[in-house]
């Protein structure tokens, strides 16, 4: 009986990609139908722990969303890692927009699933479904500028400390 | 000083490099030899593969209102009517057209044709130290095979009509689901890999697509114009004629000419004058120069330029493993592999592997 309900109840491949895009703000409110759209042009990989995802200095062609593990992203000349990123987590979105070389380099930290979005793949959906197409690009205008805005805040407050550290000299 | 596991590595990755590509060249040998032994279901495959290739983008568009299944069908269904209507539109023209050539040409005729330039080439040869031709001799061959090919033919019509139903089912499949196959298989590439893959497979898609959507706009348009053309001089077969001409268009820089000399033969040998058939020629030498300086720099936007060598080579190549069939699909076979080898090389290039 338990069987039963746990058939019944049981997370499908399907929905549990449902749930991981709905998380990610690109993708976010799409309704069901859209949601498997996206989900069908995503491929799905596997990584060991150290291996790499992307290069510093390759090609961008697309992103990835991190369905279990976690990612590292390092800066090539120090070896710094800028970022640590974890399930639900995403990376190289600016790839579905333009083919600039990656900025940094992403290395799977322990045994990792990913789920990646290819350029191409994402330009054909904009372009299939226009409604689609208008939300996707919306809401990449929406990330970017959240993201500028953040990068502004830096901005400013290393302004601010440059300038404390010139008054503290002069 | 090399470590243990230093000089142990440097001896063992020669060894692992020679394995790797061992198991590749089994693997790429047995794929030849399976190739080659089931070749007949090969060939139709390849033939759907093409036809899905080349709707793919139609389906694509029509995609846009519907799902995958529906607007492969929409366009197959499409494609098979259009096709139907032109066979039943034009196949009884061809039709009389191939009755006429039968009465008004006389096969004695072309063979005194042929040589005569037989004579003329043998003498021009014999001239620089070189040996004779003997174009009639094989034309007579060929024309006397004629009887016992007919004979022989009707498997291979019955091989034609199992290819016309299996060719449209085949590439139904494969629109519908080529784009999933795609990543089915690219789920087989390495990590290190993927995303070179992914974008080698899109360069060259894009190229490839380019130049066989080229290949059909220029085929379509060398028809057109040489079978108004030939229509305008008065040759009678000019629809087939001209169909032959557009098709022989595929071999660059003399496919149209090759093509139209045929016609200028038909056209001596059923009128008996010179100067009839020299305007012909003179109007076939004219489309083969708009076609090389108006029709291919418009419609091949990243051209596949072949070497006139590379050409002479495919086509010799073509003609002695499938005979005039090869000759005629030589070039799109060496366009397209110059096309994934160019991408290829140029994206390695940008790639870091390590």
């Amino acid at each position: 009986m338990d069987s039963l309900w746990a058939n019944i109840f049981r997370t499908t491949e399907e929905d549990s990609v449902h749930n991981l895009l709905r998380n990610i703000p690109l993708f976010d409110g799409l309704s069901r139908g859209e949601l498997s759209g996206i989900a069908s042009v995503l491929h799905r990989r596997e990584y060991a722990p150290e291996e790499v995802l992307f290069r510093q200095g390759n090609p961008g062609v697309g992103m990835y969303i991190i369905r279990e593990g976690a990612v590292d992203i390092v800066y090539e000349p120090t070896g710094d890692t800028l970022a640590e990123l974890e399930d639900g987590d995403f990376l190289g979105e600016l790839a579905l927009l333009n083919e600039s070389p990656r900025s940094a380099t992403a290395i799977a930290r322990d045994s990792s699933i990913l789920y990646g979005l290819y350029r191409p793949d994402f330009l054909g959906l904009v372009e299939q479904d226009t409604d689609l197409g208008v939300q996707l690009l919306l809401r990449m205008s929406q990330v970017i500028s959240k993201r500028l805005i953040h990068v502004n805040d830096q901005v400013q407050v290393l302004r601010e400390q440059l300038e404390e550290k010139d008054l503290q000299r002069g | 000083m090399p470590s243990p596991i230093d000089s142990d590595s440097s001896r063992t990755f020669p060894a692992n490099r020679v394995l790797r590509w061992g198991r590749v060249a089994v693997l790429g040998a047995g794929i030849a030899g399976l190739l080659y032994i089931f070749r007949d279901l090969a060939q139709l495959v390849l033939v759907a593969a093409l036809l899905a290739y080349l709707l793919n983008p139609l389906v694509r568009r029509v995609q846009r209102r519907t799902d995958r299944t529906t607007a492969t069908l929409v366009v197959i269904v499409g494609v098979l009517g259009g096709g139907a209507v032109l066979i039943l539109g034009l196949g009884p023209v061809l039709q009389h057209q191939v009755e006429h050539l039968r009465t008004s040409v006389d096969p004695r005729d072309v063979v005194r044709v042929v040589e005569q330039v037989d004579q003329q080439l043998t003498g021009l040869l014999a001239g620089v130290g070189g040996g004779g031709v003997d174009l009639s001799g094989r034309l007579e061959r060929q024309l006397s095979d004629i009887g016992e090919r007919v004979v022989r033919g009707a498997p291979v019509l019955l091989r034609g009509a199992t290819a016309a139903i299996l060719v449209p089912f085949v590439a139904v499949f494969l629109l519908r689901d080529g784009p999933r196959m795609k990543r089915g298989l690219i789920r087989f590439v390495p990590n290190r890999y993927f995303e070179f893959s992914l974008q080698a497979i899109h360069n060259v898609d894009q190229q490839l697509g380019n130049y066989f959507r080229g290949l059909i706009v220029e085929i379509a348009v060398i028809t057109g114009l040489s079978v108004g053309t030939l229509w305008l001089v008065g040759v009678e077969s000019f629809v087939l004629l001209g169909l032959l001409a557009g098709v022989t268009t595929i071999i660059p820089y003399a496919g149209s000419l090759l093509g139209g000399s045929v016609a200028v033969l038909v056209h001596l040998s059923s009128t008996g004058d010179p100067y009839a058939a020299a305007l012909v020629l003179l109007a076939f030498v004219a489309i083969q120069v708009v076609d090389e300086v108006v029709i291919q720099p418009l419609v091949f936007a990243r051209a596949v330029n072949l070497h006139p060598l590379e050409v002479l080579l495919a086509v010799w190549v073509g003609a002695q493993v499938l005979g005039p069939v090869g000759m005629i699909i030589a070039i799109p076979t060496v366009g397209a592999a110059k096309v994934i080898v160019t991408e290829s090389a140029a994206l390695i290039q940008q790639y870091q592997f390590r």
